[in-house]
Protein backbone atom coordinates (compact mmCIF):
# COMPACT_ATOMS: atom_id res chain seq x y z
CA UNK A 1 0.00 0.00 0.00
CA UNK A 2 1.70 3.32 -1.01
CA UNK A 3 1.87 6.51 1.56
CA UNK A 4 -0.90 7.94 -0.50
CA UNK A 5 -3.73 5.54 0.04
CA UNK A 6 -2.55 5.31 4.05
CA UNK A 7 -2.83 9.38 4.21
CA UNK A 8 -6.62 8.62 2.78
CA UNK A 9 -7.10 6.16 5.34
CA UNK A 10 -5.43 8.13 8.04
CA UNK A 11 -8.05 10.90 7.58
CA UNK A 12 -10.79 8.70 7.61
CA UNK A 13 -9.29 8.34 11.19
CA UNK A 14 -8.04 4.30 10.58
CA UNK A 15 -5.18 4.17 13.60
CA UNK A 16 -3.42 0.61 11.79
CA UNK A 17 -3.08 3.43 8.39
CA UNK A 18 -1.75 6.01 11.13
CA UNK A 19 1.11 3.54 12.32
CA UNK A 20 1.70 1.91 8.60
CA UNK A 21 2.38 5.53 7.44
CA UNK A 22 4.63 6.18 10.48
CA UNK A 23 6.88 3.47 9.63
CA UNK A 24 7.48 3.85 6.40
CA UNK A 25 7.76 7.74 6.38
CA UNK A 26 10.11 7.78 9.87
CA UNK A 27 13.38 7.34 8.40
CA UNK A 28 12.38 10.29 5.66
CA UNK A 29 11.11 12.74 8.55
CA UNK A 30 13.91 11.56 11.12
CA UNK A 31 16.87 11.92 8.81
CA UNK A 32 15.71 15.46 7.84
CA UNK A 33 15.06 16.39 11.55
CA UNK A 34 18.25 15.15 12.27
CA UNK A 35 19.95 17.74 9.40
CA UNK A 36 17.73 20.80 11.00
CA UNK A 37 19.04 20.27 14.49
CA UNK A 38 21.68 18.01 16.27
CA UNK A 39 19.20 17.77 19.69
CA UNK A 40 16.99 14.61 19.16
CA UNK A 41 14.78 15.21 21.86
CA UNK A 42 13.36 18.60 19.88
CA UNK A 43 13.67 15.71 16.45
CA UNK A 44 11.54 13.09 18.57
CA UNK A 45 9.31 15.86 20.19
CA UNK A 46 8.34 17.99 16.83
CA UNK A 47 7.77 14.34 14.83
CA UNK A 48 5.34 13.31 17.87
CA UNK A 49 3.42 16.85 17.79
CA UNK A 50 3.23 16.22 14.00
CA UNK A 51 1.58 13.24 14.12
CA UNK A 52 -1.06 14.57 17.47
CA UNK A 53 -1.47 17.32 15.55
CA UNK A 54 -2.08 15.99 11.58
CA UNK A 55 -4.55 13.60 14.23
CA UNK A 56 -6.69 15.91 15.75
CA UNK A 57 -7.08 17.82 11.99
CA UNK A 58 -7.42 14.91 10.23
CA UNK A 59 -11.13 16.21 9.42
CA UNK A 60 -9.67 19.46 8.07
CA UNK A 61 -6.73 17.93 6.34
CA UNK A 62 -6.79 16.75 2.39
CA UNK A 63 -5.99 14.35 0.27
CA UNK A 64 -2.49 15.04 -1.12
CA UNK A 65 -1.25 13.95 -4.10
CA UNK A 66 2.36 13.38 -2.84
CA UNK A 67 2.42 12.20 0.96
CA UNK A 68 6.45 12.62 1.32
CA UNK A 69 6.97 16.51 0.62
CA UNK A 70 4.07 17.26 2.20
CA UNK A 71 5.45 15.72 5.86
CA UNK A 72 8.48 17.08 5.15
CA UNK A 73 7.53 20.19 5.19
CA UNK A 74 5.13 20.10 7.80
CA UNK A 75 7.75 18.22 9.97
CA UNK A 76 9.67 21.50 8.92
CA UNK A 77 7.10 23.53 10.41
CA UNK A 78 6.60 21.95 13.08
CA UNK A 79 10.45 22.13 14.39
CA UNK A 80 10.75 25.73 14.15
CA UNK A 81 7.77 26.42 16.30
CA UNK A 82 9.57 23.83 18.83
CA UNK A 83 12.92 25.31 18.05
CA UNK A 84 11.88 28.43 18.88
CA UNK A 85 10.22 27.22 22.12
CA UNK A 86 13.73 25.73 23.32
CA UNK A 87 15.40 28.82 22.09
CA UNK A 88 12.69 31.49 23.68
CA UNK A 89 12.66 33.19 20.33
CA UNK A 90 11.87 36.61 20.45
CA UNK A 91 11.20 37.33 16.61
CA UNK A 92 8.21 35.00 15.68
CA UNK A 93 8.25 36.32 12.23
CA UNK A 94 11.40 35.98 10.68
CA UNK A 95 13.05 32.49 10.05
CA UNK A 96 16.56 33.53 9.19
CA UNK A 97 18.95 31.81 6.54
CA UNK A 98 20.86 30.03 9.59
CA UNK A 99 18.12 29.28 12.04
CA UNK A 100 18.78 25.47 11.66
CA UNK A 101 22.19 24.71 12.55
CA UNK A 102 22.72 22.40 10.15
CA UNK A 103 26.05 20.57 9.87
CA UNK A 104 27.50 17.78 8.20
CA UNK A 105 29.79 15.42 9.55
CA UNK A 106 32.26 12.10 7.47
CA UNK A 107 29.96 9.86 9.08
CA UNK A 108 27.18 11.14 6.93
CA UNK A 109 28.64 9.22 3.83
CA UNK A 110 30.06 6.15 2.97
CA UNK A 111 33.84 5.37 2.54
CA UNK A 112 34.67 2.68 0.09
CA UNK A 113 37.85 2.84 -0.93
CA UNK A 114 40.81 4.56 0.82
CA UNK A 115 40.94 7.25 -2.14
CA UNK A 116 36.82 8.25 -1.19
CA UNK A 117 38.22 9.19 2.13
CA UNK A 118 39.87 12.04 1.15
CA UNK A 119 37.11 13.25 -1.09
CA UNK A 120 35.01 12.60 1.49
CA UNK A 121 36.37 14.46 3.64
CA UNK A 122 37.32 17.23 1.55
CA UNK A 123 33.21 17.21 0.55
CA UNK A 124 32.12 17.50 4.09
CA UNK A 125 34.50 20.77 4.73
CA UNK A 126 33.27 22.30 1.66
CA UNK A 127 29.25 21.40 2.44
CA UNK A 128 30.06 22.66 6.01
CA UNK A 129 30.72 26.20 4.53
CA UNK A 130 27.38 26.86 2.96
CA UNK A 131 25.01 28.63 3.99
CA UNK A 132 22.06 27.28 5.90
CA UNK A 133 19.31 27.77 3.04
CA UNK A 134 22.24 25.85 0.41
CA UNK A 135 23.23 23.06 3.34
CA UNK A 136 19.35 22.58 3.75
CA UNK A 137 18.77 22.76 -0.03
CA UNK A 138 21.73 20.26 -0.97
CA UNK A 139 19.89 17.97 1.91
CA UNK A 140 17.10 17.67 0.13
CA UNK A 141 18.04 17.60 -3.52
CA UNK A 142 20.21 15.00 -2.86
CA UNK A 143 19.51 12.98 0.51
CA UNK A 144 15.78 13.40 -0.91
CA UNK A 145 16.06 12.94 -3.76
CA UNK A 146 13.79 15.98 -4.15
CA UNK A 147 13.49 18.20 -7.26
CA UNK A 148 13.60 21.63 -7.62
CA UNK A 149 9.66 22.21 -7.22
CA UNK A 150 9.67 19.88 -4.36
CA UNK A 151 12.39 22.08 -2.48
CA UNK A 152 10.71 24.61 -3.09
CA UNK A 153 7.63 23.75 -1.98
CA UNK A 154 8.95 22.44 1.45
CA UNK A 155 11.28 25.44 2.32
CA UNK A 156 8.93 27.64 0.96
CA UNK A 157 10.91 29.73 -1.30
CA UNK A 158 10.38 29.47 -5.79
CA UNK A 159 11.71 27.40 -7.65
CA UNK A 160 14.10 29.92 -9.03
CA UNK A 161 15.68 30.88 -5.68
CA UNK A 162 16.28 27.06 -4.99
CA UNK A 163 17.73 26.78 -7.93
CA UNK A 164 20.11 29.56 -7.30
CA UNK A 165 20.92 28.30 -4.12
CA UNK A 166 22.17 24.72 -5.45
CA UNK A 167 23.81 26.12 -7.83
CA UNK A 168 25.79 28.58 -5.96
CA UNK A 169 26.56 25.41 -3.36
CA UNK A 170 27.14 22.91 -6.11
CA UNK A 171 30.07 25.91 -7.47
CA UNK A 172 31.29 25.93 -3.97
CA UNK A 173 32.02 22.29 -4.18
CA UNK A 174 34.23 22.55 -7.36
CA UNK A 175 37.25 22.41 -5.37
CA UNK A 176 36.48 18.70 -4.85
CA UNK A 177 37.05 18.56 -8.87
CA UNK A 178 41.14 18.57 -9.02
CA UNK A 179 41.23 14.97 -6.80
CA UNK A 180 39.90 13.14 -9.50
CA UNK A 181 40.36 14.94 -12.69
CA UNK A 182 41.63 12.14 -14.56
CA UNK A 183 39.52 11.43 -17.44
CA UNK A 184 37.29 8.76 -16.86
CA UNK A 185 35.51 7.54 -19.79
CA UNK A 186 31.37 7.61 -19.98
CA UNK A 187 30.36 4.83 -18.58
CA UNK A 188 26.61 3.89 -17.35
CA UNK A 189 26.59 4.56 -14.27
CA UNK A 190 24.96 2.03 -11.86
CA UNK A 191 22.39 3.45 -9.52
CA UNK A 192 20.03 1.52 -7.35
CA UNK B 1 8.58 6.80 -6.55
CA UNK B 2 10.52 10.39 -7.69
CA UNK B 3 8.60 11.62 -10.97
CA UNK B 4 10.10 13.34 -13.10
CA UNK B 5 8.45 15.60 -15.62
CA UNK B 6 10.70 16.74 -18.28
CA UNK B 7 9.81 18.12 -21.61
CA UNK B 8 10.42 16.49 -24.93
CA UNK B 9 14.15 16.47 -25.72
CA UNK B 10 14.91 19.08 -28.03
CA UNK B 11 18.05 18.80 -29.65
CA UNK B 12 18.62 22.34 -29.83
CA UNK B 13 18.95 22.75 -26.21
CA UNK B 14 22.59 21.28 -27.07
CA UNK B 15 23.26 24.86 -27.12
CA UNK B 16 23.45 25.38 -23.68
CA UNK B 17 27.31 25.69 -22.71
CA UNK B 18 27.12 22.58 -20.69
CA UNK B 19 29.72 22.72 -17.50
CA UNK B 20 29.58 20.06 -14.86
CA UNK B 21 27.15 22.79 -12.60
CA UNK B 22 24.82 23.15 -15.48
CA UNK B 23 24.48 19.42 -16.19
CA UNK B 24 23.94 18.98 -12.27
CA UNK B 25 21.00 21.09 -12.31
CA UNK B 26 19.42 19.96 -15.57
CA UNK B 27 16.18 18.00 -15.29
CA UNK B 28 18.07 15.52 -17.55
CA UNK B 29 20.18 14.95 -15.57
CA UNK B 30 18.41 14.31 -12.37
CA UNK B 31 15.96 11.97 -14.23
CA UNK B 32 19.52 10.29 -15.43
CA UNK B 33 20.38 9.48 -12.01
CA UNK B 34 17.13 9.16 -10.22
CA UNK B 35 15.77 6.55 -12.96
CA UNK B 36 17.66 6.13 -15.95
CA UNK B 37 16.01 4.92 -18.86
CA UNK B 38 16.22 4.13 -22.65
CA UNK B 39 15.48 7.27 -23.45
CA UNK B 40 17.39 9.31 -21.15
CA UNK B 41 20.54 7.85 -22.14
CA UNK B 42 20.05 8.10 -25.78
CA UNK B 43 19.57 11.70 -24.81
CA UNK B 44 22.63 12.32 -22.95
CA UNK B 45 24.29 9.83 -25.57
CA UNK B 46 23.66 11.88 -28.54
CA UNK B 47 25.02 15.11 -26.44
CA UNK B 48 28.42 13.31 -25.38
CA UNK B 49 29.37 12.13 -28.71
CA UNK B 50 32.36 13.19 -30.30
CA UNK B 51 32.55 15.68 -27.41
CA UNK B 52 35.64 15.24 -25.27
CA UNK B 53 34.83 18.21 -23.58
CA UNK B 54 31.30 17.93 -22.51
CA UNK B 55 32.43 14.38 -21.64
CA UNK B 56 34.77 15.68 -19.64
CA UNK B 57 32.06 18.04 -17.65
CA UNK B 58 29.49 15.14 -17.15
CA UNK B 59 31.81 13.12 -15.36
CA UNK B 60 33.05 15.80 -13.13
CA UNK B 61 28.73 16.07 -12.48
CA UNK B 62 28.84 12.27 -12.01
CA UNK B 63 31.83 12.05 -9.75
CA UNK B 64 29.76 15.19 -7.41
CA UNK B 65 26.72 13.49 -7.76
CA UNK B 66 28.07 10.48 -6.91
CA UNK B 67 29.52 12.06 -3.78
CA UNK B 68 26.49 13.48 -2.69
CA UNK B 69 24.53 10.51 -3.16
CA UNK B 70 26.34 8.21 -1.38
CA UNK B 71 24.97 9.31 1.97
CA UNK B 72 23.85 7.14 4.68
CA UNK B 73 20.60 7.16 6.66
CA UNK B 74 20.60 8.85 9.58
CA UNK B 75 20.70 5.88 11.82
CA UNK B 76 18.73 5.10 15.28
CA UNK B 77 18.07 2.28 17.69
CA UNK B 78 16.08 -0.53 16.89
CA UNK B 79 13.47 0.36 19.25
CA UNK B 80 13.71 4.00 18.95
CA UNK B 81 11.19 4.08 15.88
CA UNK B 82 8.46 2.44 18.09
CA UNK B 83 8.99 4.52 20.75
CA UNK B 84 7.82 6.77 19.40
CA UNK B 85 5.32 5.67 17.39
CA UNK B 86 3.78 3.69 20.68
CA UNK B 87 3.82 7.07 22.39
CA UNK B 88 2.16 8.88 19.90
CA UNK B 89 -1.09 6.09 19.22
CA UNK B 90 -0.90 6.32 23.65
CA UNK B 91 -1.30 9.86 23.75
CA UNK B 92 -4.27 9.78 20.99
CA UNK B 93 -6.09 7.01 22.65
CA UNK B 94 -5.46 9.23 26.30
CA UNK B 95 -6.83 11.99 24.44
CA UNK B 96 -10.01 9.82 22.87
CA UNK B 97 -10.68 8.32 26.14
CA UNK B 98 -9.99 10.91 28.94
CA UNK B 99 -10.53 13.92 26.89
CA UNK B 100 -10.05 17.77 28.25
CA UNK B 101 -12.78 19.05 30.15
CA UNK B 102 -13.29 20.96 27.23
CA UNK B 103 -14.56 17.86 25.29
CA UNK B 104 -16.20 16.60 28.04
CA UNK B 105 -19.22 16.13 26.52
CA UNK B 106 -18.68 13.96 23.55
CA UNK B 107 -17.63 11.50 25.52
CA UNK B 108 -19.29 8.29 25.43
CA UNK B 109 -20.21 7.59 29.23
CA UNK B 110 -21.14 10.86 29.71
CA UNK B 111 -24.05 10.29 26.72
CA UNK B 112 -24.93 7.32 28.98
CA UNK B 113 -24.81 9.71 31.88
CA UNK B 114 -27.03 12.09 29.97
CA UNK B 115 -29.50 9.75 29.02
CA UNK B 116 -29.82 7.79 32.25
CA UNK B 117 -30.58 11.71 33.60
CA UNK B 118 -33.39 11.65 31.16
CA UNK B 119 -35.00 7.70 32.09
CA UNK B 120 -34.78 9.14 35.81
CA UNK B 121 -36.03 12.35 35.08
CA UNK B 122 -39.06 10.86 33.20
CA UNK B 123 -39.95 8.01 35.55
CA UNK B 124 -39.67 10.88 38.48
CA UNK B 125 -42.24 12.45 36.56
CA UNK B 126 -43.98 9.38 35.71
CA UNK B 127 -44.33 8.29 39.55
CA UNK B 128 -45.29 12.00 40.56
CA UNK B 129 -48.37 11.47 38.18
CA UNK B 130 -48.84 7.87 39.99
CA UNK B 131 -48.73 9.78 43.50
CA UNK B 132 -50.19 12.93 42.62
CA UNK B 133 -53.47 12.41 44.92
CA UNK B 134 -51.47 11.80 47.87
CA UNK B 135 -48.70 14.15 47.58
CA UNK B 136 -49.51 16.57 45.49
CA UNK B 137 -48.38 19.76 47.52
CA UNK B 138 -45.17 18.33 48.40
CA UNK B 139 -43.98 16.99 45.04
CA UNK B 140 -45.23 19.70 43.31
CA UNK B 141 -41.98 20.01 41.45
CA UNK B 142 -40.01 17.28 39.42
CA UNK B 143 -36.52 16.15 40.07
CA UNK B 144 -34.21 14.50 38.11
CA UNK B 145 -31.30 12.26 39.46
CA UNK B 146 -27.91 11.13 38.42
CA UNK B 147 -25.87 8.64 39.96
CA UNK B 148 -22.48 7.99 38.97
CA UNK B 149 -21.07 4.33 39.76
CA UNK B 150 -17.86 3.62 41.12
CA UNK B 151 -14.92 4.11 38.24
CA UNK B 152 -16.69 6.93 36.31
CA UNK B 153 -17.26 10.21 35.95
CA UNK B 154 -20.18 12.57 34.71
CA UNK B 155 -21.01 15.78 33.72
CA UNK B 156 -24.15 17.94 34.44
CA UNK B 157 -25.02 21.38 33.40
CA UNK B 158 -28.50 22.79 35.25
CA UNK B 159 -31.35 24.39 33.75
CA UNK B 160 -29.42 27.99 35.30
CA UNK B 161 -26.38 27.13 33.42
CA UNK B 162 -24.61 25.85 36.52
CA UNK B 163 -22.33 22.67 35.49
CA UNK B 164 -21.12 19.98 37.76
CA UNK B 165 -18.94 17.89 37.51
CA UNK B 166 -19.50 14.46 39.50
CA UNK B 167 -16.95 12.42 41.32
CA UNK B 168 -17.87 8.41 41.18
CA UNK B 169 -20.08 7.25 43.77
CA UNK B 170 -21.93 10.23 43.48
CA UNK B 171 -25.40 11.16 43.57
CA UNK B 172 -27.13 14.57 42.89
CA UNK B 173 -31.10 15.52 42.97
CA UNK B 174 -32.31 18.83 41.56
CA UNK B 175 -35.36 20.11 40.64
CA UNK B 176 -36.14 20.20 36.44
CA UNK B 177 -37.56 23.28 37.17
CA UNK B 178 -35.60 25.88 40.13
CA UNK B 179 -37.59 28.22 42.58
CA UNK B 180 -37.05 31.59 41.86
CA UNK B 181 -35.29 32.61 44.65
CA UNK B 182 -33.50 29.22 45.42
CA UNK B 183 -31.75 26.87 43.49
CA UNK B 184 -31.02 23.80 45.59
CA UNK B 185 -29.79 20.78 45.17
CA UNK B 186 -28.68 17.57 47.12
CA UNK B 187 -25.74 15.74 46.68
CA UNK B 188 -23.90 12.83 47.73
CA UNK B 189 -20.57 11.93 47.19
CA UNK B 190 -18.22 14.23 45.39
CA UNK B 191 -18.91 17.36 43.30
CA UNK B 192 -17.26 20.25 41.43
CA UNK B 193 -19.86 22.89 41.63
CA UNK B 194 -19.38 26.02 39.02
CA UNK B 195 -22.33 27.87 39.73
CA UNK B 196 -23.95 30.64 37.34
CA UNK B 197 -24.51 33.60 38.96
CA UNK B 198 -27.98 34.56 38.95
CA UNK B 199 -29.17 37.81 41.04
CA UNK B 200 -31.50 37.82 43.51
CA UNK B 201 -30.93 33.77 43.36
CA UNK B 202 -29.04 31.68 46.23
CA UNK B 203 -27.45 28.49 44.93
CA UNK B 204 -27.66 25.69 48.22
CA UNK B 205 -26.30 22.37 48.05
CA UNK B 206 -28.02 19.98 50.88
CA UNK B 207 -25.76 17.39 52.28
CA UNK B 208 -25.80 14.92 54.75
CA UNK B 209 -26.62 17.90 57.46
CA UNK B 210 -24.36 20.81 56.07
CA UNK B 211 -25.92 23.21 53.61
CA UNK B 212 -24.12 25.04 51.47
CA UNK B 213 -24.82 28.45 50.23
CA UNK B 214 -23.25 30.76 47.77
CA UNK B 215 -24.14 33.37 44.60
CA UNK B 216 -21.78 32.33 41.74
CA UNK B 217 -18.86 31.05 42.70
CA UNK B 218 -16.69 27.16 41.75
CA UNK B 219 -15.97 25.04 45.07
CA UNK B 220 -16.15 21.57 45.53
CA UNK B 221 -17.47 19.45 47.77
CA UNK B 222 -16.71 15.98 49.11
CA UNK B 223 -19.64 13.87 51.06
CA UNK B 224 -19.76 10.69 50.93
CA UNK B 225 -21.92 8.96 53.33
CA UNK B 226 -19.42 6.35 54.74
CA UNK B 227 -16.78 8.86 55.63
CA UNK B 228 -16.69 10.90 58.73
CA UNK B 229 -16.41 14.32 56.97
CA UNK B 230 -17.99 16.60 54.50
CA UNK B 231 -15.51 18.74 52.98
CA UNK B 232 -16.09 21.90 51.01
CA UNK B 233 -13.13 23.74 49.54
CA UNK B 234 -12.99 26.69 47.28
CA UNK B 235 -11.73 27.51 44.31
CA UNK B 236 -13.27 31.23 43.34
CA UNK B 237 -15.27 33.35 45.27
CA UNK B 238 -16.88 32.88 49.20
CA UNK B 239 -18.77 29.85 50.21
CA UNK B 240 -21.09 30.12 53.04
CA UNK B 241 -20.90 26.47 55.22
CA UNK B 242 -23.89 25.95 57.57
CA UNK B 243 -23.87 22.69 59.93
CA UNK B 244 -25.87 23.87 61.98
CA UNK B 245 -28.68 22.14 63.39
CA UNK B 246 -31.22 21.92 66.46
CA UNK B 247 -28.80 19.52 68.51
CA UNK B 248 -25.17 21.77 67.84
CA UNK B 249 -24.30 25.16 68.08
CA UNK B 250 -22.21 25.09 65.09
CA UNK B 251 -22.19 28.82 64.02
CA UNK B 252 -22.43 28.19 59.75
CA UNK B 253 -18.52 29.90 58.37
CA UNK B 254 -17.41 31.44 55.49
CA UNK B 255 -14.59 30.58 53.27
CA UNK B 256 -12.65 31.74 50.52
CA UNK B 257 -10.40 30.38 47.80
CA UNK B 258 -7.61 28.19 48.57
CA UNK B 259 -9.94 27.24 52.47
CA UNK B 260 -11.36 24.32 53.23
CA UNK B 261 -14.30 23.87 55.78
CA UNK B 262 -14.22 19.91 57.13
CA UNK B 263 -17.51 19.38 58.99
CA UNK B 264 -16.95 16.27 61.60
CA UNK B 265 -20.65 14.07 61.32
CA UNK B 266 -18.83 11.86 63.61
CA UNK B 267 -20.32 10.33 66.76
CA UNK B 268 -16.97 8.22 66.97
CA UNK B 269 -13.24 9.04 67.33
CA UNK B 270 -11.31 10.96 64.81
CA UNK B 271 -8.06 12.89 64.59
CA UNK B 272 -7.62 15.93 62.73
CA UNK B 273 -5.47 15.96 59.98
CA UNK B 274 -4.06 18.97 59.26
CA UNK B 275 -2.70 20.59 62.13
CA UNK B 276 -2.95 24.00 61.20
CA UNK B 277 -6.68 24.28 60.84
CA UNK B 278 -8.21 26.10 63.44
CA UNK B 279 -11.40 25.26 65.06
CA UNK B 280 -14.09 27.87 64.58
CA UNK B 281 -16.72 26.82 67.21
CA UNK B 282 -16.88 28.65 70.38
CA UNK B 283 -16.94 25.86 72.92
CA UNK B 284 -14.21 23.28 72.77
CA UNK B 285 -16.06 20.65 71.23
CA UNK B 286 -15.50 17.01 72.69
CA UNK B 287 -14.43 14.81 69.72
CA UNK B 288 -18.09 13.19 69.88
CA UNK B 289 -20.02 16.08 68.78
CA UNK B 290 -20.01 17.42 65.55
CA UNK B 291 -17.59 19.96 64.56
CA UNK B 292 -16.71 22.39 61.80
CA UNK B 293 -13.06 23.14 61.23
CA UNK B 294 -11.50 25.74 58.05
CA UNK B 295 -7.86 25.58 57.04
CA UNK B 296 -5.53 26.54 53.86
CA UNK B 297 -5.25 23.54 51.21
CA UNK B 298 -3.99 23.29 48.22
CA UNK B 299 -7.05 24.01 45.82
CA UNK B 300 -5.35 22.06 42.88
CA UNK B 301 -4.62 18.49 44.19
CA UNK B 302 -8.42 18.71 45.44
CA UNK B 303 -10.60 19.49 42.55
CA UNK B 304 -7.79 17.65 40.00
CA UNK B 305 -9.48 14.45 39.94
CA UNK B 306 -12.14 16.26 37.30
CA UNK B 307 -9.70 16.41 35.02
CA UNK B 308 -8.65 12.96 35.08
CA UNK B 309 -5.57 13.38 37.81
CA UNK B 310 -5.52 11.04 40.46
CA UNK B 311 -4.17 12.50 43.23
CA UNK B 312 -2.86 11.45 47.08
CA UNK B 313 -1.66 14.47 49.23
CA UNK B 314 -0.33 13.20 52.10
CA UNK B 315 -3.17 10.45 52.21
CA UNK B 316 -2.89 7.49 54.54
CA UNK B 317 -3.13 3.61 52.59
CA UNK B 318 -6.14 3.73 54.27
CA UNK B 319 -7.59 6.69 52.68
CA UNK B 320 -5.81 5.63 49.55
CA UNK B 321 -7.26 2.64 49.28
CA UNK B 322 -11.04 3.99 49.11
CA UNK B 323 -10.35 6.31 46.34
CA UNK B 324 -9.30 3.59 44.79
CA UNK B 325 -11.89 1.99 45.18
CA UNK B 326 -14.16 4.65 43.55
CA UNK B 327 -12.09 5.56 40.76
CA UNK B 328 -10.54 2.33 39.56
CA UNK B 329 -14.00 -0.07 40.65
CA UNK B 330 -12.05 -2.43 42.62
CA UNK B 331 -11.61 -3.59 46.39
CA UNK B 332 -8.77 -2.76 48.02
CA UNK B 333 -8.08 -5.05 51.33
CA UNK B 334 -4.75 -3.99 53.01
CA UNK B 335 -3.88 -6.58 55.52
CA UNK B 336 -1.49 -4.83 57.80
CA UNK B 337 -2.41 -1.84 60.62
CA UNK B 338 1.10 -0.02 60.04
CA UNK B 339 0.84 -0.59 56.11
CA UNK B 340 -2.23 1.13 56.45
CA UNK B 341 -1.48 3.98 58.08
CA UNK B 342 1.41 4.89 55.83
CA UNK B 343 1.33 7.99 54.28
CA UNK B 344 1.76 8.73 50.51
CA UNK B 345 2.24 11.61 47.96
CA UNK B 346 1.37 11.34 44.36
CA UNK B 347 -0.12 12.17 41.46
CA UNK B 348 -1.17 10.76 38.54
CA UNK B 349 -2.06 12.33 35.41
CA UNK B 350 -2.07 9.66 32.30
CA UNK B 351 -4.73 7.61 33.79
CA UNK B 352 -2.91 5.12 34.79
CA UNK B 353 -4.33 1.74 35.81
CA UNK B 354 -4.10 0.46 38.98
CA UNK B 355 -1.11 -1.56 38.61
CA UNK B 356 0.82 1.33 38.11
CA UNK B 357 -0.23 3.18 41.15
CA UNK B 358 0.13 0.19 43.01
CA UNK B 359 3.65 0.22 41.49
CA UNK B 360 4.37 3.59 42.31
CA UNK B 361 3.37 2.57 46.03
CA UNK B 362 5.67 -0.41 45.68
CA UNK B 363 8.87 1.86 44.55
CA UNK B 364 9.21 3.15 48.15
CA UNK B 365 7.42 1.16 50.52
CA UNK B 366 7.89 -2.55 49.72
CA UNK B 367 4.11 -4.48 49.23
CA UNK B 368 2.21 -7.48 47.71
CA UNK B 369 -0.83 -7.63 45.88
CA UNK B 370 -2.62 -10.58 44.75
CA UNK B 371 -6.27 -10.93 43.41
CA UNK B 372 -8.49 -12.94 46.21
CA UNK B 373 -11.89 -13.52 44.93
CA UNK B 374 -13.19 -9.97 43.55
CA UNK B 375 -10.78 -8.20 46.15
CA UNK B 376 -6.98 -7.01 45.85
CA UNK B 377 -5.30 -7.92 48.72
CA UNK B 378 -2.15 -5.91 49.87
CA UNK B 379 0.41 -7.01 52.19
CA UNK B 380 3.76 -5.67 52.81
CA UNK B 381 7.01 -7.26 51.79
CA UNK B 382 9.02 -8.39 54.50
CA UNK B 383 11.70 -9.72 52.56
CA UNK B 384 11.98 -6.66 50.76
CA UNK B 385 11.83 -4.50 53.54
CA UNK B 386 14.23 -5.73 55.56
CA UNK B 387 16.83 -7.47 53.55
CA UNK B 388 18.25 -10.52 55.34
CA UNK B 389 21.75 -10.25 55.43
CA UNK B 390 23.65 -12.73 54.22
CA UNK B 391 25.50 -14.99 57.00
CA UNK B 392 29.07 -14.53 57.38
CA UNK B 393 30.61 -17.89 56.22
CA UNK B 394 32.81 -19.32 59.21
Amino acid sequence: MNNEILWGKFLEGDKDALSVLFKSIFDDLYGYGMRLTRNTEIVNDSIQDLFLKLWKNRLNLQQVEIVRPYLLKALRRQMISNLRWSKRYINMEEVSDDFFEIEYSHEDFLVKEQTDKESNEKLVALLNQLTGRQKEAIYLRYFQGCDFETVSEIMTMNVQSVRNTIHRGLLSLRDLLPVFLLCVPFVDPVYK
Amino acid sequence: VYKVKFGSINMAENKIKWTYDEILLSKEFFAYTMEPNEEIKEYWGKILENDMEVQNEFNKALKINDLLMSHKKTRYSPSFKENILHTIIQKIEIEENAGSPRNWFTRPFVRIAASLLLILGLSFLFSLFLNRPKTAIELSVAYNEIIVPSGEKAQVVLPDGTKIWLNSESKLRYPSVFAKDARKVYLEGEAYFDVRKIKKSKFLVNTQGVKIEVLGTIFNVKSYPDEQTVETSVVEGKVKVDAGSQNNNIEPVYILPSERAIFYKSSGTFTSANKEEKRITKETPLHQKPLITVGEVNIKNIVSWKDYFLVFDNETFDEIAVKMARWYKIHVQINDEVLKKQRFTGKFVNNETFYQVLEAINLTTPIEYKYEGNELVVTPCYHRMFPQKKKPKI
